[in-house]
């Protein structure tokens, strides 16, 4: 028996070995007996492995059924969320201060918080451009050279600018059109309404105006008066179809634009190469594929709205696609910011003829809300759906312990209201 | 690698978690073989499984042709339990002197495991060398097919062949000496 024996054999076991040397390894084994003896062995042996594998794989396939990804360290939340604290008091007293104040308390910048521009007010009229938060490391290059970028810098017509991988920016300009860069990206500032995208991606909400805006990304270009879109150019892969060429694709969220010439409609993924147009075809979600931008936005004020329609529409993914734990994931991955728009959502009229939603909001904001919630999740105590109980009375344990006695569990019996009566009246004191 | 597989890579880069939810799908048990080559079948296979889609998904951008997705999806498993090994490692440092001589957990046998003949031979598969090790544990993870190891490994289906064969050898002897 040698190697080549061995590797027939076990071609053969497998089913691999060409018609030919399978037929010719078969005449060899009513000849050899040792060889047959040693298929025979094999094949036994193969049965056993298969049946000592099949727990493994059966508990990885049950253990990570599903995309069950963590949430994400983007969008993290701007205030410190207090987590299980002991003492319903605890969570009180942070509470009287938010309501004493009026304000919410500066409990400190978080690691991975970007770095904030200097307040408005402090800065002169802008000229052209300015880097208005990074999370990250962002350099202004030349050909020969690149310096980091501290945020609040005024930029000049013709500032290059590139984030480093991991980081991300925004750029305000002058007609307050805003520019999010993605990492690993590059992008010239060329005059008011024009810029060029080298590589990477980059998300503009652009100010309307009679004046065309106009991106370039490699030889494509793209027009618009005034709109949201998302910008991709990269080099396609070696290997690939499109190997060297250059890629750009656009996703359009409002209004229309000019893509190489051609008109895209919003809600379209567009692709052009190399300066032409090939296609556009219906985005299945811009939500998702715009979701990297959330980060930066997360941390700008004044974005309460997009953040609460975003989560209504999330919310109304759950109940129609397979994946819906990537939708759960993309509200969680909102941090705070999901907080107060899955409350206001539980909270709405219009929201107690979709129980399915309504109970993963409630779901979700249990896990997700912070002390400036718990009056909400208070007066959700007496809810007429259990399940909504249920999950109001568990966000109120995670944050202040509940009362000793009362499971979240016991507001689904039907002596709830005297319950919640109770679980206010302490609250309320507090 | 099936026909669709680089355009759903291409739709993953691009943001689309739907295509990347059907690459987890497909991907997942091999993963799962390439981390219990690499950790043992007593491994914290289904963590070391999940870490490595959340890692690859951060880092989808860095791919270079989606052809490579299985070979690069291979790296970062193999980086996660890298990890998992040094930090494990420390821990394991930090607790001998405290307790009994460590004891892996065995998660993967709680419950439904595999019998006693199947953890004898799970032991031996560990044993072997590693070249051999992930080739037989990537196969019977549910692969079977000499193609799609030999895409994930980076080396000709012939090679994986011959690594089946004498694992098979080995895994023989080996049972043989201890039986």
């Amino acid at each position: 028996m040698n190697e080549h024996d061995r590797a027939r054999l076990s071609a053969y076991l497998d089913g691999v070995l060409a018609a030919p040397e399978a037929q010719a390894l078969e005449r060899e084994l009513g000849a050899r007996p040792e060889l047959a003896a040693e298929l025979a062995a094999l094949r036994t042996q193969e049965a056993a492995l298969a049946r000592a594998f099949a727990p493994l794989v059966r508990t990885v396939a049950e253990r990570t059924r599903g995309l069950a990804l963590p949430e994400p360290t983007s969008a993290r939340p701007t205030v410190r969320r207090r987590r299980g604290a002991p003492l319903l008091w605890l969570a009180m007293g942070a509470a009287a201060g938010v309501l004493a104040t009026g304000t919410l308390l500066d409990w400190g910048r978080l690691p991975g918080a970007p770095t904030p521009a200097p307040a408005p007010e402090a800065r002169a009229a802008l000229a052209f451009a300015r880097l208005e938060q990074a999370i990250g490391a962002v350099e202004l290059v030349s050909d020969t050279a690149a310096a980091a970028l501290a945020t609040g810098t005024e930029l000049v017509p013709g500032a290059r600018v590139r984030t480093s991988t991991g980081a991300k920016c925004t750029l305000v300009l002058a007609d307050r059109t805003r520019l999010f860069l993605d990492a690993g990206s590059e992008l010239v500032l060329a005059a008011p309404r024009q810029v060029a995208l080298h590589q990477g991606r980059v998300f503009a909400e652009v100010q309307p105006s009679a004046e065309r805006f106009r991106a370039e990304a490699g030889a494509s270009v793209v027009e618009v008066l005034g709109t949201r879109l998302d910008l991709t150019q990269r080099i396609g892969e070696p290997g690939s179809e499109n190997a060297g060429r250059a890629l750009t694709e656009l996703a359009l969220l409002e209004g229309s634009a000019l893509l190489c010439g051609t008109r895209v409609e919003a809600g379209q993924l567009a692709t052009a190469i190399d300066g032409r147009f090939e296609h556009a075809r219906e985005a299945k979600d811009l939500l998702l594929v715009t979701s990297w931008v959330n980060e930066l936005l997360a941390f700008e004020p004044g974005r309460e709205r997009e953040f609460q329609e975003r989560v209504d529409a999330l919310l109304a993914m759950l109940g129609r696609t397979k994946v819906a734990h990537l939708y759960e994931w993309e509200i969680r991955s909102l941090g705070d910011h999901c907080a107060l728009p899955l409350l206001r959502y539980v909270e709405s009229e219009g929201s107690r003829a979709e129980s399915r939603q309504r109970h993963e909001a409630i779901r979700i904001l249990a896990d997700v809300a912070d002390v400036t919630q718990l009056a909400g999740l208070a007066a959700l105590l007496d809810d007429a759906d259990p399940e909504v109980r249920v999950s109001a009375a568990r966000g109120i344990v995670r944050l202040t312990g509940g009362l000793p006695g009362d499971s979240p569990g016991s507001f689904a019996e039907p002596d709830f209201a005297e319950r919640a009566a109770r679980w206010r009246a302490v609250l309320d004191r507090r | 690698m099936p026909d669709d597989e680089a355009e759903q890579v291409m739709r993953a880069r691009a943001g689309e978690r739907e295509a990347y939810a059907e690459l987890f799908r497909r991907h997942a048990p091999r993963v799962g073989a390439v981390c219990c080559a690499r950790l043992g079948w007593r491994g914290p296979l289904d963590d070391m499984v999940q870490e490595t889609f959340t890692r690859a998904w951060s880092e989808l951008g860095s791919l270079g042709s989606a052809e490579r997705f299985a070979p690069w999806l291979r790296g970062i498993a193999l980086h996660v339990c890298a990890d998992w090994q040094r930090r494990s490692g420390r821990e394991e440092r930090l607790l001998v002197p405290l307790a009994e001589p460590f004891d892996p957990p065995a998660r993967a046998d709680e419950g439904d495991g595999p019998d006693e003949e199947g953890r004898a031979l799970l032991d031996a598969v560990d044993a072997l060398p590693e070249i051999f090790r992930e080739t037989v544990t990537l196969f019977y993870f549910g692969e079977r097919s000499h193609q799609e190891i030999a895409a994930t490994l980076g080396i000709s289906a012939a090679a994986v062949n011959a690594r089946l064969g004498k694992a098979r050898a080995l895994l023989r002897e080996s049972l043989a000496r201890d039986a």
